[in-house]
């Protein structure tokens, strides 16, 4: 007999197994935050286009916001794991129709977004690498080369070529890929550890100093770094004097990446333990990203100067003779004054800079596969190679979108722009929200049974995590449709186009990609009902009297 | 032969809650029939002490539960078998005895299963004959040898295991064991002996009639399973944070199903390998299980002759 579970005598039966390891779900977490592209995000947009905004306020403002939702899906997880994510959670707590339009909504926003982090790894990975490179070599090639990839056709070419062979990868089985995913991770922590040295051993001065002397040779100004500035100045770029305001509205480009700390299921043993360990790796990645991330920023914005930082942004580059704005890796770069550390700094962020591609494919593919499986989109969707045990279909599915919106993303004056499709995120996360809330009330057994039926006061604990999640939530979705860089009105401009403003016309495609979900849950019930098959009976609550 | 709607459902693992709901199923599902896979009993027993004073306690995962009448005793009983796990009444005496004599341990825990498996046996026979639904047991690996004759003492329950049945218009051939597991379940057996098992069931199997297999053991390489990898440290192998999965399943189940090539497999055994595929024209299926939450995870099929019309995974 087994004596490992304090007591209880547990015998020999198939299916004891200890808990796994927290670390591994702690990096994956971390993985799909990427810290990285939460710093290229910050450092970027904050100081240039929100005057009078305080980065690390934002950054904290961010992670207030984050934690409660973070909670209360790793407290769903632990309650109901190995069951599927939140397409479960919502579908058991508020029923079938209500989880296919948060669960739809969400796959379709994953695919659409595979589009982005592809063109990522052109922007802000090969670019600064190649251009990096290029400038602390003086090599014009390798600038001309980095510059290239930066351009629509470029990003769309790179970023295809990565959704092809991720989604081939994925197709021949997951294992390996997070085999290599862990050495990847190790890289790029490296990477930003010696971001961190780098930041650390450097004066403002001898920033200021190697800077003018590697653009210098690209722009044969003396003082480039001046050049820069008062470039932005004439463009109309211009610093103010603290605003919360200003530092609030910019939480949406720290909670794009932020909010995804909760990618994780939470597996584990089926004699349940509490496993807190497990249950607080959702929130401590939201923990160590944002220390770490806040470390950086403090320390970039010493080093090279928050008005610089504003200024080369505001101007896109172009004093630089670049053709986009240099990111925070290149900056770094220039200032550890060496080739092979500058290397180690921009190859290393190659793994940020598509990070969460890997998570968009599974979850999408895992949830297209859901779909076809449970009947409410073609049973195709559902089938599973026989050698590789891998949704081929959904695979297929996902790379296809994604590459459309890879396209639709990299169009200079097209509507579909970084932070469009947040907002549809959040609209599922209100739903998950609203049914942690309702957890101890609809599901009582389910949550009486659950490592998490804590309470405060007569309150159960997740009720009242989902009430200030559903809060915060809320308070995310007017902060994406008041951010003037959002791409989302909720104003109609009668200046042509359809709805007169595309920013109009993409908050309506939010709501209706939100609203698709249950329209497909209906128009399936239909086709299935002539089958014989009653999808209402998916959820459905059995007596046990 | 009409439409023939069947429910299947397994790896309950002593779950009181799943076996309520199981009861109810066919009717609330509309089935025809219904048939519960192997693994109906649990993994673990909870001793719920009596304390001076007359107060019992109860202690699971470092939370203990106190009852000071017989109503919360009850629930606190309700409780434990709710997770699968026996409740067992006992002295402080006996509570230290348990702690150090395995095989008294073991005849108590044996007897606590047999018990148990008697008393839902008869919820049962009431429930079911009542409603006129026929139903189809077996023990799996995890159920003690005893498991297997309680079964077939029922009155309405048909205990299905080394036998061809019908069931309605379908003859059903049923087998609970499974290969070796790094557990050493009390019903394990090796893939020859599987083989031997199988091959005898098959020479059962009238001509003319279609057949359902009911094996709890899933075929190897038919995607129904995929089981989390173990370290040698018994714990859930993960990649990247991702679990890590691999086929488990038996040879000679598959080489079964290629050559007789019943119309639809049932299977259980790895609980997270929820999953429907075919082999041939046999369609493969495993519901999976949920029993920890106490959500009964199964399948609905509708069947018409030698074809599977449709089906739907459910969870109640």
């Amino acid at each position: 007999m087994e004596r490992t579970v304090p007591g209880l005598f547990a015998r020999q039966a198939t299916g004891l197994v200890r808990e796994g390891n927290s670390r591994s779900v702690l990096i994956y977490n971390i993985n799909f935050v990427s810290i990285g592209l939460m710093l290229v995000f910050a450092l970027i947009m904050i100081p240039a286009f929100y005057p009078g905004a305080n980065v690390e306020g934002t950054f904290v403002a961010a992670f207030v916001v984050v934690i409660p939702t973070s909670l209360i899906y790793a407290m769903l997880a632990a309650a109901m794991p190995r069951s599927g994510g939140d397409y479960v959670y919502v579908s058991r707590i508020l029923g079938p129709s209500w989880g296919m339009m948060s669960s739809l909504n969400n796959t379709i926003w994953w695919i659409l977004y595979g589009g982005v982090p592809s063109a990522f790894f052109a922007y802000y990975g090969l670019t600064p690498l190649l251009r990096g490179l290029g400038v602390l070599t003086n090599n014009a090639t390798l600038i001309r080369y980095g510059n290239d990839l930066s351009t629509p056709t470029g990003a769309f070419i790179i970023g295809a070529l990565l959704i092809i062979v991720l989604v081939t990868i994925f197709a021949m089985g997951l294992n390996l890929y997070f085999k290599i995913q862990n050495v990847l991770f190790a890289i790029a922590m490296v990477g930003i550890l010696v971001t961190i040295g780098i930041l650390v051993a450097t004066s403002h001065t001898e920033f200021v100093s190697a800077f003018n002397h590697y653009i210098g040779r690209v722009t044969g100004h003396a003082n480039s770094y001046a050049a820069v500035k008062a470039a932005a100045a004439k463009g109309g770029f211009a610093t103010a004097p603290f605003s919360l305001y200003w530092t609030l509205i910019p939480i949406t480009w720290i909670y794009l990446e932020l909010v995804f700390n909760q990618s994780s299921a939470y597996i584990g043993g089926e004699v349940k333990r509490p496993g807190r360990v497990q249950l607080w790796s959702m929130p401590f990645a939201a923990i160590v990203s944002t220390g770490i991330a806040m470390i950086i920023a403090w320390q970039m914005e010493r080093v090279v100067g928050t008005s610089f930082l504003g200024a080369v942004s505001y101007n896109g580059g172009a004093a630089m003779g670049f053709a986009s704005t240099p990111v925070y890796t290149e900056l770094v770069s220039y200032a550890a004054r060496n080739v092979v550390l500058g290397f180690v700094v921009t190859f290393s962020f190659l793994f940020w800079s598509y990070s969460w591609l890997p998570g968009q494919i599974l979850n999408s593919s895992r949830n297209l596969l859901a779909y076809g499986i449970d009947g409410v989109m073609p049973a195709w969707l559902g089938k599973v190679s026989e050698k590789r045990h891998t949704p081929v279909n959904a695979l297929v599915v996902m790379g296809i979108g994604s590459i459309a919106a890879l396209w639709l993303y990299t169009r200079p004056t097209g509507p579909f722009k970084t932070l469009t499709g947040i907002f549809g995120f959040i609209l599922s996360f209100l739903m998950v929200s609203l049914a942690a809330m309702l957890f101890p009330y609809r599901q009582r057994a389910v949550w009486e049974a659950s490592p998490v039926a804590w309470r405060w006061g007569r309150f159960p604990v997740i009720s009242v995590l989902g009430a200030l999640s559903f809060a915060a939530c809320g308070y995310m979705a007017w902060d994406y449709l008041n951010d003037p860089l959002s791409g989302l009105s909720v104003v109609p401009h009668h200046t042509g186009g359809l709805f007169g403003h595309q920013d109009f016309a993409m908050f309506i495609l939010n709501i209706l990609i939100w609203v698709a979900g249950w329209v497909v849950y209906q128009v399936a019930k239909k086709v299935r009902a002539r089958q014989g098959v009653d999808l209402d009976a998916t959820y459905r609550e059995l007596p046990v009297e | 032969m009409g439409r023939f709607t069947l429910y299947f459902a397994t790896d309950i693992h002593g779950s009181e809650r799943c076996f309520r709901k199981f009861l109810n199923a066919g009717k609330a599902y509309g089935a025809h029939a219904v048939i519960l896979g192997g693994d109906v009993t649990g993994k673990a027993l909870v001793p719920v002490v009596e304390q001076v004073g007359g107060s019992w306690q109860a202690s699971m995962f470092g939370k203990t539960e106190v009852a000071e009448d017989t109503a919360e005793l009850a629930n606190v009983e309700d409780h434990i078998r709710a997770l699968g796990f026996y409740p067992y009444r006992t002295s402080p005496e006996e509570h230290a005895r348990m702690a150090d004599d395995e095989a008294y341990l073991s005849d108590v825990f044996n007897g606590v299963m047999r018990a148990s498996t008697e008393r839902w046996v008869d919820m049962a026979d009431s429930r079911l004959s009542a409603a006129g639904l026929p139903c189809v047991v077996m023990p799996g690996n995890d159920d003690i040898p005893e498991v297997k004759d309680v079964l077939a003492s029922s009155s309405w329950l048909v205990q299905g295991e080394g036998h061809v049945i019908e069931l309605g218009p379908y003859q059903v051939l049923s087998l609970g064991y499974s290969t070796v597991t790094p557990w050493n379940s009390p019903r394990e057996i090796s893939e020859e002996e599987m083989a031997g098992h199988l091959s005898g069931l098959a020479e059962q199997i009238a001509p003319g009639r279609p057949v359902i297999f009911n094996v709890h053991n899933p075929p190897a390489d038919s995607g129904t399973d995929l089981a989390f990898k173990l370290t040698d440290q018994m714990r859930i192998e993960t990649a990247g944070g991702e679990p890590v999965k691999a086929p488990v399943g038996s040879h000679a189940v598959r080489a079964a199903i290629e050559s007789v090539q019943p119309v639809l497999s049932l299977h259980g055994h790895i609980h997270e390998s929820r999953a429907m595929s075919k082999i041939g024209r046999t369609r493969v299926c495993n519901p999976g299980s949920l029993y920890p939450d106490g959500t009964l995870q199964g399948v609905l099929v509708t069947l018409d002759g030698e074809t599977v019309k449709g089906f739907k995974f459910v969870s109640g």
